[in-house]
């Protein structure tokens, strides 16, 4: 039986988001409701039992259904490695942080950082994103490595930086200097983006179907039909993540850079867009 | 035992285990998938001799990885190993030469082989891959209702001439039964010709198996053994009509011949299928036996009795 999760009330907003790490299957599965209840939450300085928030119920599952608007709660999911955790509402920021694997779903917006340092598993956010999707964790010389990002909105600054491995693909528009320094993976957008997309970009690819202004730095390399792609969206359509009629077995204008740093990835857009 | 009047001899064919793969041969056209897959098939009719069998598999895919036509293919051989060495040979030289393919595994299994993981140094560092994450194969995967656990997918781009061949990192390779056979016996060669011709049309529409030979009949059979030491297989002599005098013949007297049909499939269960509809579709006017080709269980553990078989399967 899933475990649910509904917010009591929406917490003042303290001076630094409230860390609820502890939502997460991982930390969920096989306790009894009473054990969740007693979960700590951290607030602040203090320690907050998870029942003094949220009313429980159901139990021991690995399924997590959260009721509420979490925009105050920060690493929602954090670091989870299996089962299936939806939060019917808004998350804070870092949520999916470190994320290994299952699937974390946000019937909302996220914060900014979402899937920071994500290593595997599915994060899909039905909203919008903030900015440094995808970045990674402070310190760190790769950001995401592994894993699927699906945004069903538009996601802010700095997205992709430093991203090793996986994909992120989002449906509406992706803010400026996305993908710095991406050293491989791939980036699906399906609006625009915004100015300085793949500086440093040393391979990947860059997929801007509703165009991007590039870089000096990226060089015209001709049209083409990739059947790759078709790999990649048929996948997306099957995970009910729909692709725009004009991106299928399409020709993409094919720009190779970043060149000043000796780059080989690729920014696709349709044929025809300047 | 008779079928539209065919006698069905009491006997059984003797198949044996081979590792199998599953490819999908994409193309820009069904015309290309299908050049593709014909030239990849070629000279792989069987492992004493080719190194692998192989042969393109029942109706077209309906659904595709990368949603052009296509063809799907089996490969069969002795060991991983030789498997391995054969798809590298025939996909790199045979579907990555052929214009606007790409070729997939359609096979999902615990043990893999790698393909493009090897050919793609053909891409002389120039070469990119592409991973489906888990999470999102599987996704595909259920939509194409494949019940294997979901699995990540990698994918190499090679840069070709015309584009990029795409070719899977690895393909899947399971236990699979080769040798799955029968004899047809006709009055004449046009009518047992005939009779062979419709078995493999009714077989080739059927999934899961392959009929490795030239136009799926098999004139030269073999059998185990020779009398020359070096040879592991000889001719079918019992079988051959000009040898009647000279040696212990299976052929009645009004025999003109015999062809066989060679059937290799994933599971023994394909075979038996594909034995029922094959001998049900050669049975008629001027065949007068089916038999089948054993070994006395030198070969092979799987046997496929005709007449328990056709008994089974009636109506």
């Amino acid at each position: 039986m899933p475990i649910l999760l509904k917010l009591k009330r929406r917490p003042a907003p303290p001076a630094a988001p409230i860390d609820a790490s502890s939502l997460c299957p991982d930390r969920l599965a096989g306790l009894g409701r009473r054990e969740v209840e007693r979960l700590p939450i951290l607030v602040g300085r203090s320690d907050v039992p998870l029942g003094e928030l949220f009313q429980v119920s159901g139990d021991g599952g690995e399924a997590i259904e959260v009721e509420g608007d979490l925009s105050p709660f920060a690493l929602v999911g954090a670091s989870m490695s299996r089962g299936r955790l939806v939060v019917r509402g808004a998350v804070g920021p870092r949520a999916a942080a470190r994320m290994r694997g299952g699937t974390l779903l946000v019937d909302g917006r996220a914060g900014d950082h979402a899937g920071e340092g994500m290593t595997g598993g599915l994060l899909r956010i039905r909203g919008d994103a903030g900015d440094h999707l995808a970045a990674p964790v402070p310190g760190a010389p790769r950001g995401m490595n592994r894993g699927t990002i699906l945004i069903d909105g538009s996601a802010g600054r700095m997205a992709a930086a430093r991203m090793r491995r996986g994909l992120i693909a989002i449906a509406g528009d992706l803010g400026e200097a996305a993908a710095c320094g991406m050293l491989a993976g791939s980036l699906f957008v399906f609006g625009t983006i915004g100015r300085g997309a793949g500086a440093l970009l040393r391979r990947g690819t860059i997929l801007a179907l509703g165009g991007t202004a590039p870089l000096p730095t990226f060089l015209p390399a001709g049209s083409q039909r990739l059947p790759f792609l078709e790999l990649f969206f048929d996948a997306l359509e099957s995970a009910a993540f729909p692709v725009p009629a004009p991106a299928r077995r399409a020709a993409y204008r094919r720009l190779v850079g970043d060149v000043s740093g000796r780059g080989v990835g690729e920014i696709l857009m349709p044929a025809g867009t300047s | 035992m008779r079928v539209s009047g065919t006698l069905i001899e009491d006997t059984y064919a003797e198949a044996f285990t081979l590792r199998a793969s599953r490819l999908v041969i994409t193309a820009g056209s069904g015309r290309w998938a299908a050049i593709a897959a014909r030239v990849m098939t070629g000279f792989a009719t069987s492992v004493i001799g080719c190194g692998c069998e192989a042969g393109p598999e029942g109706p077209a895919p309906g659904r595709t990885p990368d949603g052009r036509p296509g063809v799907r293919v089996l490969v069969f051989a002795r060991s991983p190993g030789d498997l391995q060495e054969q798809l590298m040979r025939r996909v790199g030289q045979c579907v990555m030469t052929a214009a606007t393919t790409a070729c997939f595994d359609d096979l999902p299994s615990e043990e893999t082989v790698r393909v493009g993981s090897r050919l793609r140094f053909f891409g002389d560092g120039h070469q990119a891959s592409k991973v489906l994450d888990a999470a999102l194969a599987g996704a595909a995967q259920a939509a194409t209702d494949d019940a294997a656990p979901p699995r990540e997918r990698r994918f190499w781009r090679i840069p070709v001439m015309d584009g990029e061949f795409v070719v899977e990192d690895r393909f899947g390779v399971r236990k699979a039964v080769a040798g799955g056979n029968f004899l047809i016996l006709g009055r004449d060669p046009e009518a047992t010709l005939a009779a062979a011709e419709r078995a493999v049309e009714a077989i080739r529409r059927l999934p899961g198996v392959i009929l490795p030979f030239p136009g799926g009949i098999v004139r030269s059979g073999s059998k185990v053994g020779s009398k020359y030491k070096k040879l592991i297989a000889s001719t079918n002599s019992p079988y051959c009509p000009t040898l009647r005098r000279s040696v212990k013949t299976a052929l009645p007297d009004d025999a003109a011949g015999a062809l066989e049909i060679v059937i290799d499939g994933l599971t023994l269960d394909d075979v038996r299928r594909a034995t029922a509809a094959g001998v049900r579709a050669a049975c008629g006017d001027g065949i007068l036996r089916i038999s089948a080709g054993n070994y006395g269980g030198k070969l092979g553990k799987h046997l496929v009795h005709l007449r328990p078989l056709l008994q089974e399967t009636a109506g």
